[in-house]
């Protein structure tokens, strides 16, 4: 088990390097010139030179990168061109919100999903298996920002329930802090949940029709053992690997639900830096981003050798 | 102590309702060995599993004038009172070692499962009585053993496994659906040996389904052979071998080659009985084995022949013994 985890580890290496140069690169491919972006149109050659040897734009991109390589290592994600502000200070600010967002909705969207699709598959067939269905297809077909706007409108201005946008720190006002996060947690959890819960039913009817199923019937297990004992567990393990790849996703959709709910988090920062042309903000933010979905996969590996003996024991003879 | 009384079992399918158990009556004694043979798909299968009732309803229908196992009326019982029974009055053990067991779980977990249910033990005595049934079947190093994964242990010790789950509910009726068929052949005289053993011992009666003559001639003492869901012949299995009356019957005991003629490409090809068995949807009228006896006649084609007692104990569906 060790064995396979360092293993996993050591393949993290070359995905941070390839992560490294493509992110850095990036920058250097799209149009515009940060140098442009920071003096404006009308400023001198003198001046445009000066800056681009200060920011070390005048190097080999190689040498470029090695240099920006170095500062990342180090925790160096340089300094915001617009406010001059630490980059890594933003980021881990703006963090928290889209982290709980991504956690909150993948949480909601496993809940959901696991208890419709085990329930669909254990009466497959039947008018609630066909429900389950039916609400998952919606749930899949359902565009994020259109179900954020009808919640809002239902729950926010109709009934004023909740607050439509805004964010409150959980150590301010903790229970401000939920009202907050309930409508774009819901928004994405729900429609998360669609394509988990169609996987959780067709991985439990697989294990539902295996021969071990019959041999927990004929042992006197009652249906409910059978179904969340037996089968669940030996289904997990696509269940699992889907939601971390969720929680990879889920930062990518939080850009358009953090601006339809005006909420502070990564997903705004990058869509404001973007057009700030802030450059070392959007390849930090992207940096960032990218490190904590190679974690969570990392994550889902790691989590393969509790759920899977066969795995957690993989050096072990067999004892024919 | 079981009595079974005009069961039959029905499959709904896309192509109509088919009758996969054709009214089968039998009984078993207390501490008998009974043995079902019969080709793949002539439901002997589904007859075991009709009597321990976990075949999947619907499709399946069940129907009997009487099932009864030591008095209880099996049809009558709430799927409820049912689970209370499986595992400790009746229990099945199947063909398929390797699948059989829930590969997440420890070997002494899943039998410790059948002690915390129907003897509501706390989980470490579970584990220790199941350690007590690893022992019992043979396992060496039984504590070790029930710590395993089942896809740490072979074939035979995984089947060995099976046995102790399904006795540790010392069980009054135990059904073998082929135990021994996905073994190997050294393995299967083991595992019949075993299976023997615990007949003698516990003096549980049990019900073994099978292909295999073999298997037959070993272990048990009365047989019945089915075809397309009936029994064609039941007897003891003495008469099976040396008083075959149904020519299928006679097809099967001929199919078995003979160990002490050696074989040359002079002999010829194995003895098998020609063509194949019926689809269920699609059965003649009249005796359903016609389209593949060498002896038929008329009557065969034109009205269905019915199980009669021609000697005692012995019974034979077919009109050469009316």
């Amino acid at each position: 088990m060790i064995f396979y985890i360092v293993r996993r580890l050591l393949q993290l290496i070359p995905v941070f390097l390839v992560m490294s140069i493509v992110v850095f690169m990036f920058l250097h491919l799209v149009p515009g010139d940060p140098v442009d972006a920071i003096l404006g149109n009308e400023a001198t050659e003198e001046a445009k030179a000066s800056l681009r040897a200060r920011l070390g734009l005048d190097q080999p991109l190689i040498v470029q990168y090695f240099m920006w390589a170095g500062r990342v290592l180090t925790g160096d994600l340089g300094n915001s061109i617009v406010n001059g502000g630490s980059v890594l200070d933003t980021i881990l600010q703006k963090a928290g919100v889209t982290i709980f967002l991504a956690i909150g909705s993948v949480l909601l969207s496993v809940i959901i999903a696991v208890i419709g699709g085990t329930i669909a598959s254990a009466n497959k067939g039947t008018w609630i298996d066909l429900s389950v269905l039916g609400a998952a297809l919606v749930g899949v077909s359902i565009p994020s920002f259109w179900l954020a706007i009808l919640l809002m409108m239902t729950f926010a201005v109709n009934w004023q329930l909740l607050p439509s946008i805004g964010y409150t720190a959980p150590a301010e006002d903790f229970t401000e802090f939920v009202r907050h996060l309930i409508l774009p947690v819901v928004t994405l959890g729900a429609i998360m949940a669609g394509a988990l819960s169609r996987l959780t039913r067709s991985e439990m009817i697989d294990q539902l029709s295996q021969d071990y199923i019959v041999t927990a019937r004929a042992k006197g297990l009652s249906k409910f053992e059978i179904v969340y004992k037996h089968a669940l567990r030996n289904a997990l393990i696509p269940i699992v690997t889907f939601a971390g790849l969720e929680l990879g996703t889920v930062l990518g959709s939080a850009i358009v639900i953090e601006r339809i709910f005006s909420l502070p988090g990564l997903g705004q920062l990058i869509v404001e830096s973007i057009f700030l042309r802030d450059y070392p903000m959007v390849q930090g933010t992207i940096l960032f981003l990218s490190l904590i979905f190679v974690l969570i996969n990392l994550l889902v590996d790691i989590s393969y050798t509790l759920l899977d003996p066969e795995i957690r024991l993989g050096g072990e003879q067999r004892n024919d | 102590m079981l009595t079974v009384r005009d069961l039959s079992v029905e499959f709904t399918t896309d192509r109509g309702v088919v009758t996969a158990v054709d009214r089968v009556s039998f009984s078993v004694d207390k501490g008998e060995m009974l043995g079902i043979v019969g080709e793949s798909g002539c439901g002997k299968s589904v007859l075991a599993r009709s009597i321990i009732r976990i075949l999947p309803m619907p499709p399946a229908r069940i129907r009997a004038g009487q099932l009864t196992l030591d008095g209880t009326n099996l049809l009558d019982l709430s799927e409820r009172e049912m689970q209370k029974l499986r595992g400790k009055a009746v229990t099945m053990i199947f063909q398929e070692p390797m699948t059989s067991l829930n590969p997440k779980f420890k070997v002494g977990y899943q039998i410790a499962e059948v002690f915390r249910k129907h003897f509501g033990l706390r989980s470490s005595e579970a584990i220790e009585r199941s350690v007590e049934m690893l022992a019992l079947v043979g396992i060496p190093d039984p504590e070790e053993r029930a710590k395993s994964y089942p896809f740490q242990l072979s074939g035979g010790m995984r089947q060995r496994v099976i046995i102790a789950m399904a006795l540790a509910g010392d069980p009054q009726l135990l059904l073998a659906d082929e135990p021994t068929t996905a073994l190997d052949v050294t393995i299967q005289a083991q595992i019949l040996d075993l299976i023997r053993e615990i007949n003698e011992r516990s003096g549980t009666s049990m019900i073994l389904i099978t292909h295999d003559l073999g298997v037959i001639a070993e272990l048990v003492q009365r047989v019945i052979v089915m075809y397309a869901g009936q029994i064609v012949e039941m007897t003891t299995t003495e008469n099976l071998f040396d008083r075959p009356l149904h020519p299928y019957t006679v097809g099967l005991r001929n199919s078995i080659p003979d160990i002490d003629s050696p074989v040359s490409k002079y002999d010829g090809p194995l003895n098998e009985i020609a063509g194949s068995v019926p689809a269920l949807d699609d059965l003649p009228i009249g005796c359903y084995f016609q389209g593949r006896c060498p002896k038929r006649m008329q009557v065969c084609a034109d009205r269905q022949p019915v199980l009669k007692e021609v000697s005692p104990g012995h019974h034979v569906r077919c009109w050469l013994n009316d």
